[in-house]
Formats: C-alpha cells, sequence, structure tokens
C-alpha cells in the first residue's frame, strides 16, 4: 500500500497543499466577520477545514482518475483495487484531519485576535461531519464529474433519511435512546467507508452506473435496520394494549349517561388518551401519543376535553390545542387553541355523573363516579376498569 | 497460454465478441489483426481480467484472470496504445510504482531496456513524445520478466523513428510469448510468427503467418488482403 499512498499523495499535494495556504488567510478574514454569539470560533474553524478537504479532496479522489484516463492503470496492476482504495481513504482521512486541525488552530488564534472568551471545541456533531465528508467521497464514485458529488450527496442523505425523520415527525416528542443515536450516528462513518469500498470495486468492469447501483443498494441495506428500528420504537411510542402487563390506566372521567370513560394510560412511553366504550367494553385511541383528557378549566364536567401537545406561544401566553368531546356520545363537538369561545354551552352544561362517593369500596379500587343507578365506576389496581353494585364487582374493561 | 473457449462480450446492446473461440501457444509472437472496432483492445482486456465476459471461459496462463487476477496480471506485460500513466510521472517513478508489485522484478532488465531504448527517465510523461512515453511504457511492461507480453496497438500514432525504436524493443524482447492487437500491416508481417484476423467478434483466420498470408508471405500488401477478405 505504500507504493499508492506515496502516488496519491504526490497526484493530489497540489490540492493539499493549496487549502493548506489558503485555509489560513481566508478563515482568518471570514471568522473576524462572525458575530460573537453565533459560534465559537474553533468549532467553526474544524468544521470549515474538514469541509474544505472533504469537497476539494473527497469529491474529486476517484472522479480525477476516470477524467484523467488512469483508471485502466490502477485497474491492471497487480495489487487490485483494494490497495488503490486503501491509500485513497487514508490520504482523505488524514487530509480531514489536519485540515480540520488547521482549521482549529486558525479558529482558536481568531477568537485571542478578537478578544472573545475561550471557547472549547464542541464534538456534538463530529460523527455527522466526518460521515459527510467520507460519503461526498463515496457518492463521488457514483458521478460522471466531481463537482456534483456535493449535491448528490445532499440527495442521497436526505432521500435515505427522510423516512426516520417523517417517522420524528409524526411521533412528536419520541426520543430515540441516547446510545442507539450515538450508535447510528458513529455508524455512519464506517458505513460510508463501506458504500465507498463496494462502490469502487463496482468500477472494476463497470462505468458510473455500475458503482452507483451497487453503492445505493449497500446504502439501502445499510439503512434498512435504522428504519425499522425507529419504525419499531415509533409503533411501541403509539401502541396501546390494556392487556400488556406494562400498561397502566392512570385516571379517568366518566361521561354524562356513564357510558364512556374517558381515559388517560401509558405503556412505559408517553400518555395515551383511550375512549372506552363501557357498554362494548372495547376502547379506541384518540389523538397521537403524548394526548391527554383533562378536566376543562372552566369546571364543566359533563365534557371532558382531549388536550393535544400542539402548542402555540404569543408573546403574553402560551396556547394549547384543545378538542372537546361529548361526554355522553363520545363523540367530538369542537377543536381550538385553548382560549376559543364556547358557544356550545347547552352541551357543557349536561348535568354530570356524581362525584366519586363517601362510600367504603375494596382496596386497590380508585373510583371514578357513581352511576344513576347506584352503581360505582373505579380503576381496578390500575390495569382495568370495573363496575361495583352491592358489593358485586365486575371487570367492565378490558373484557 | 490463453485459451478462450465460447467467449461473448458485449457493451450495452453492441456485441463486440460472439462465442469466441481462441488459444495462443507459448514462444510466439501472434499479432492480432483486425480493423478498428473489431474488439482486438477487448480481447486484450479479457486477458488481463479488467472486462468480465458474458459467457464462456477465459484462461491465461492457466488461471482465470477474473478469479486470480493477481496472479495473472503478475505474469503478463501490458502496453497501452498509449501512455495512460499519470502525467505527472517520470519514467523512474513509474518502475519505483511498480517494483514492489511485481515478485519476479527485474531491475537489471529495466535499466537495460531503457539504455537501449534510451528512454528519458527523469522526465515526467507529460514532457514526453508519445513515442518516448510508448518506450517508457514498453520497458515497464518488460521489468516485470512477463511469460506473456499483451501490445495494444503500441505503434498506432508514432513517427516512423519512434516507431522503429519501439519495435525493435519488442523484437529483442522476443524470448516471452506476445500478443500484439494492431492494425498496421508492415508492423504485423515484420515481427509475426502467427497472424490471428478478428473481424465482427469472430477469429476468422489464425495459424502461422505464412499459412496465413499464404506462400512467401510477410508481405503487408496480403496482410492487408487477409483483412478484407476478413471484413467483407
Amino acid at each position: 500500500m505504500i507504493p499508492h499512498l506515496w502516488k496519491e499523495w504526490r497526484d493530489h499535494r497540489a490540492v493539499i497543499l493549496g487549502i493548506a495556504a489558503l485555509l489560513p488567510p481566508v478563515l482568518f478574514a471570514a471568522m473576524l466577520l462572525i458575530p460573537e454569539d453565533v459560534v465559537a470560533l474553533p468549532t467553526a474553524g474544524a468544521a470549515a477545514g474538514l469541509a474544505a478537504a472533504a469537497f476539494a479532496l473527497g469529491a474529486d479522489l476517484v472522479p480525477g482518475e476516470i477524467r484523467r484516463g488512469t483508471m485502466l492503470f490502477l485497474k491492471r496492476l497487480p495489487s487490485g483495487l483494494g490497495a488503490v482504495f486503501a491509500a485513497k481513504a487514508v490520504l482523505l482521512v488524514g487530509a480531514i484531519a489536519a485540515s480540520a486541525t488547521l482549521g482549529y488552530g486558525i479558529g482558536s488564534l481568531a477568537q485571542k485576535v478578537a478578544g472573545r472568551p475561550a471557547a472549547a471545541l464542541d464534538w456534538t456533531y463530529a460523527p455527522e461531519a466526518l460521515a459527510v465528508a467520507l460519503w461526498v467521497f463515496a457518492v463521488a464514485m457514483w458521478l460522471p464529474r466531481g463537482e456534483l458529488a456535493v449535491p448528490a450527496t445532499a440527495l442521497c442523505l436526505g432521500v435515505f433519511l427522510l423516512p426516520m425523520h417523517l417517522l420524528l415527525e409524526w411521533n412528536p416528542g419520541m426520543k430515540l435512546p441516547a446510545a442507539a443515536m450515538s450508535v447510528g450516528r458513529w455508524a455512519l462513518v464506517p458505513g460510508a467507508l463501506l458504500v465507498a469500498w463496494l462502490s469502487f470495486r463496482g468500477r472494476r468492469f463497470g462505468g458510473p452506473w455500475g458503482s452507483a447501483w451497487r453503492g445505493l443498494l449497500v446504502t439501502l441495506v445499510l439503512f434498512t435496520p435504522a428504519w425499522g428500528y425507529v419504525a419499531n420504537r415509533a409503533a411501541e411510542w403509539r401502541r396501546f394494549d390494556p392487556r400488556d402487563p406494562e400498561c397502566r390506566l392512570e385516571d379517568g372521567f366518566v361521561g354524562v349517561g356513564g357510558r364512556y370513560v374517558f381515559v388517560n394510560a401509558r405503556c412505559g412511553g408517553p400518555n395515551h388518551a383511550i375512549l372506552v366504550d363501557l357498554a362494548e367494553g372495547s376502547s379506541i385511541g384518540i389523538g397521537a401519543p403524548r394526548d391527554e383528557f383533562r378536566v376543562p378549566a372552566r369546571g364543566w364536567l359533563a365534557t371532558v376535553p382531549v388536550v393535544a401537545h400542539a402548542e402555540e406561544s404569543t408573546r403574553d401566553r402560551r396556547h394549547v390545542w384543545e378538542n372537546y368531546y361529548d361526554g355522553a356520545t363520545g363523540g367530538r363537538f369542537k377543536s381550538g387553541w385553548s382560549d376559543m369561545r364556547i358557544d356550545e354551552v347547552e352541551v357543557m352544561r349536561r348535568r354530570p355523573v356524581k362525584s366519586p362517593p363517601d362510600v367504603k369500596l375494596p382496596e386497590g379500587l380508585t373510583v371514578l363516579a357513581v352511576l344513576d343507578d347506584g352503581a360505582v365506576v373505579a380503576i381496578r389496581d390500575h390495569r382495568a376498569i370495573v363496575r361495583v353494585k352491592d358489593g358485586q364487582e365486575e371487570q367492565v374493561f378490558p373484557r | 497460454m490463453i485459451t478462450f473457449e465460447g467467449v461473448s462480450k458485449r457493451f450495452g446492446k453492441r456485441a463486440v465478441l460472439g462465442g469466441f473461440d481462441f488459444s495462443l501457444a507459448p514462444g510466439q509472437v501472434t499479432v492480432l489483426l483486425g480493423r478498428n472496432g473489431a474488439g482486438k483492445s477487448t480481447l486484450l482486456r479479457l486477458c488481463l481480467g479488467v472486462l468480465k465476459p458474458e459467457k464462456g471461459r477465459v484462461e491465461v496462463c492457466g488461471r482465470d484472470p477474473v478469479r486470480h487476477a493477481r496472479d495473472v496480471r503478475r505474469m503478463v506485460g501490458y502496453v497501452p496504445d498509449k501512455p495512460d500513466v499519470y502525467d505527472w510521472m517520470t519514467p523512474r517513478e513509474l518502475l519505483r510504482f511498480l517494483e514492489p508489485q511485481y515478485p519476479t522484478w527485474n531491475r537489471d532488465r529495466a535499466k537495460r531496456v531503457a539504455d537501449q531504448l534510451a528512454v528519458p527517465m527523469d522526465s515526467p510523461f507529460k514532457a514526453l513524445s508519445r513515442g518516448e512515453g510508448m518506450k517508457a511504457m514498453l520497458m515497464a511492461a518488460l521489468a516485470p520478466d512477463p511469460a506473456l507480453l499483451l501490445l495494444d496497438e503500441p505503434f498506432a500514432g508514432l513517427d516512423p523513428v519512434a516507431r522503429e525504436d519501439v519495435l525493435k524493443g519488442v523484437i529483442r524482447a522476443g524470448e516471452q510469448t506476445i500478443l500484439c492487437a494492431t492494425h498496421d500491416l508492415d508492423v504485423a508481417a515484420r515481427i509475426a510468427d502467427r497472424v490471428a484476423v478478428l473481424s465482427h467478434g469472430k477469429i476468422v483466420a489464425h495459424g502461422p503467418a505464412e499459412e496465413v498470408v499464404g506462400a512467401g508471405g510477410r508481405a503487408p500488401e496480403r496482410m492487408k488482403e487477409i483483412l478484407e477478405e476478413a471484413v467483407a
């Protein structure tokens, strides 16, 4: 590999030395123009150095060979394409490290010269930055020209990250475990190298298409477990099964007539707003995870609102999106921000069921209401809704 | 030394070689004649394992060049139709780059060929004439003492003096088995022990030069006739 490494250095030293010569003055001048509170200069310098090496060098390592017609020479060497690729990857990673270090040094100097307080290097997005740099190297192999590598990388990563973004968007509040996030972010780095290697191998007998379909196929294989994992987490996040031992019925509100109970439940994750039909013993989820039933602020117990998580802040107060449900029918009759005008006074003023009674009941029961026939509706041990009448306890949900 | 059995190769919809059979015995110079686009370069690249046949079997020095690419490439020297190395590289740097990759590398031979062909060792390829570049490529191909030398139109575009120099270099390397693709009939007449004529993806004539070109043959005119007959 040493001869190949020498060849790569010799082939690209003008670009590397050019970065080393141009980066300090350009970056230094640019940094003095950055407002103090926008970003820490050493981190910005390191990021700029990394980007310069990735885009100027990474995007041209393989397209450059094709442009100059030297690919056949490399293909027919006894050392094989493995040594060629390894030398290119080592040169790129080395150049990125050197360029980022140089950028960091320039940023630190600019920080001092500008008299700004010292700031440590922020490593938060280091894996993503390194991964993008290596993806540029990989995606460049699919293209006839290196100049297209940056937009093509953005497009490729955008497409493959979109499902995860949408899953998170559709499940607000869902958070992935920090360990899983960390593994996923760092996995992008070797993933990019693997895609780059297989794309490069695709050049052995083929052109850009041979390289692209292999690269895209491997990218698909790499991203599929991540999509599956996030989709599974989202399914877990949305899941409510009253028979699951992890699920707990936290509290509930009994509507007019005693048929519907508006229950807040948790299955180890967010709150679920569940509408339970006591007559059928069935339930349906209302809204999205994190929604919860609350007693209306205006004190009308007969009608129970679902308060969604969606929020809108104005200068003087925070508004909450609310859905109002009719306790008698279980149907929604009004939605709006929490400062909306309530015109449905008749519905809101229906007589509620009696408040929890002052009666002695068996242990483990959380009383929700006393119905007109004297039966008590209660939650048994956070597991089930029961009806208690004349000392007889009957489980009505789940059946 | 080289065996092609039922080899087919196409580029997109264009079939370059169709059900191709060919074999080459060791120790002889075989000239592969054919017009532009006849498939001569494809055949040589199949021998190197840089192209893969769609159908059929290729064997070079007893090995499959795709599956045993490293072994085959160590035994085969290749000279392209024009220098395809880095323009900043000098012939000396090219030798230094290639040497660790060939266990059979012969420094003395490299030096001898360089002296014989008067290769400018310290000028970058971009500063060399086409002829000087080709001499350097021939030197690099001969340095590992290859068992088989593949020449892909190495005389194309050379001026007469340079062509003569490269030709002498090839003739001096005559102890190896050589497969030389060319459409230069004069060159073919001078170096060929055997002639194979490639037309429309098939070998239409193959045998000792005297047999193929006829009694008293080796004249370029006769070869031209053969080629024209084959194409017709």
